[in-house]
């Protein structure tokens, strides 16, 4: 099922060329984390109130704070387990370069997903934003041959699972959390 | 490597510049703006934005495994840190030179981003310091 999709998915590549070239973007290694990473950029400043932009400070914190532990979580299941990327075992048309890590779980995914997952806490409409985003970028990495759908949920599954985990903690940790933010208040810069 | 990883910098600095633009006219933080008109201070902010990923991306995707010469996420998280925060001081020292008014500073300034609706960073700095000195923590006051 997981190589059939994938199979279906890339037969599209070459079909439509600007497609091809709109996905070569948004799978890139750079394109969708930055523009996730300037929502929280865009969201540290955006709040129209003093309340409403420490509690969009707050979640930024936590979406930083999920990438990270995500992150370690994917070493820590990488050091476990290894799964080859499709175009491994299927012939596919690539559009990206060959990965030579596990394709389970998805990294890309559990970026995206902590980082949707972190503004969601906050702000409902920028957290399906970058949900999209993240689905978008990880259909994209299906598409171009790089990576099962199954990898992509369970990426985005831990992202998850990892940013409601940090705001537990954070919550458990108060005042650090609010100290922090005070600290750069004085700075002017939160 | 360095190309791309100046680059890479290039992107987040001009990215950032632009997409703290747009928050702060959304977020009417006024003194933070290059520009007074906020509709003229939106369409700066979005095209510092579409300029700053279109120049990256001219060349192609840029798929380079980094195995080979590409960022990998460490890479890309402390460049996005340095060059984001270059923005934001870009952003802080330039307005307050753009937006400075003659005259006294009011004694009264809120704290945090706050203040920035009408007063400049440079202005506003000094307050945030002083506070900061007067509640230091009684080891400090040694």
């Amino acid at each position: 099922m997981d190589a059939a999709i994938v199979r279906w998915l890339n037969d599209g590549v070459g079909v439509i060329p600007w497609l091809d070239d709109a996905i070569n973007v948004v799978v890139s290694d750079y394109f969708t984390p930055v523009v996730l990473s300037l929502l929280l950029l865009g969201v540290w400043f955006g709040g129209k109130a003093a309340a409403s932009r420490e509690l969009h400070q707050r979640a930024a914190l936590i979406a930083m704070l999920g990438v990270a532990f995500g992150n370690l979580a994917v070493q820590i299941i990488g050091a476990f387990t290894f799964r080859d990327r499709p175009f491994i075992n299927e012939s596919l048309e690539l559009l990206f370069y060959q990965p030579t890590d596990s394709s389970f779980p998805a990294n890309p995914a559990v970026v995206g997903a902590a980082i949707a997952a972190g503004l969601w806490g906050a702000n409902r409409r920028l957290g399906a934003a970058a949900f999209m985003l993240t689905g978008l970028w990880g259909a994209s990495r299906v598409y171009a041959g790089v990576s099962y759908p199954t990898d992509i949920l369970a990426g985005a599954a831990i992202g998850v699972v990892v940013v409601m985990a940090v705001t537990l903690v954070v919550r458990r940790i108060e005042p650090l959390p609010t100290m922090v933010i005070q600290l750069a208040q004085r700075f002017y810069l939160a | 490597m360095e190309d791309l990883g100046r680059d890479y910098l290039i992107l987040v600095f001009l990215a950032s510049l632009g997409v703290i633009q747009v928050a702060v006219v959304h977020a009417g933080l006024t003194k933070l703006l290059f520009l007074k008109r906020t509709p003229l201070a939106y369409a700066l902010g979005l095209t510092l934005i579409v300029a700053g990923v279109t120049w990256f991306f001219w060349d192609g995707p840029r798929h380079i495994p980094d195995t080979a010469g590409g960022l990998d996420g460490n890479d890309q998280g402390w460049r996005f840190a340095v060059s984001s925060l270059a923005a934001v001081f870009f952003t802080v020292l330039t307005t307050s030179a753009l937006n400075h008014r003659d005259g006294n500073t009011p004694s009264t300034i809120p704290d945090g981003l706050e203040s920035l609706r009408d007063h400049t960073y440079i202005e506003s700095l000094p307050t945030g310091l002083r506070s900061l000195w007067e509640e230091r923590p009684p080891w400090m006051r040694r």
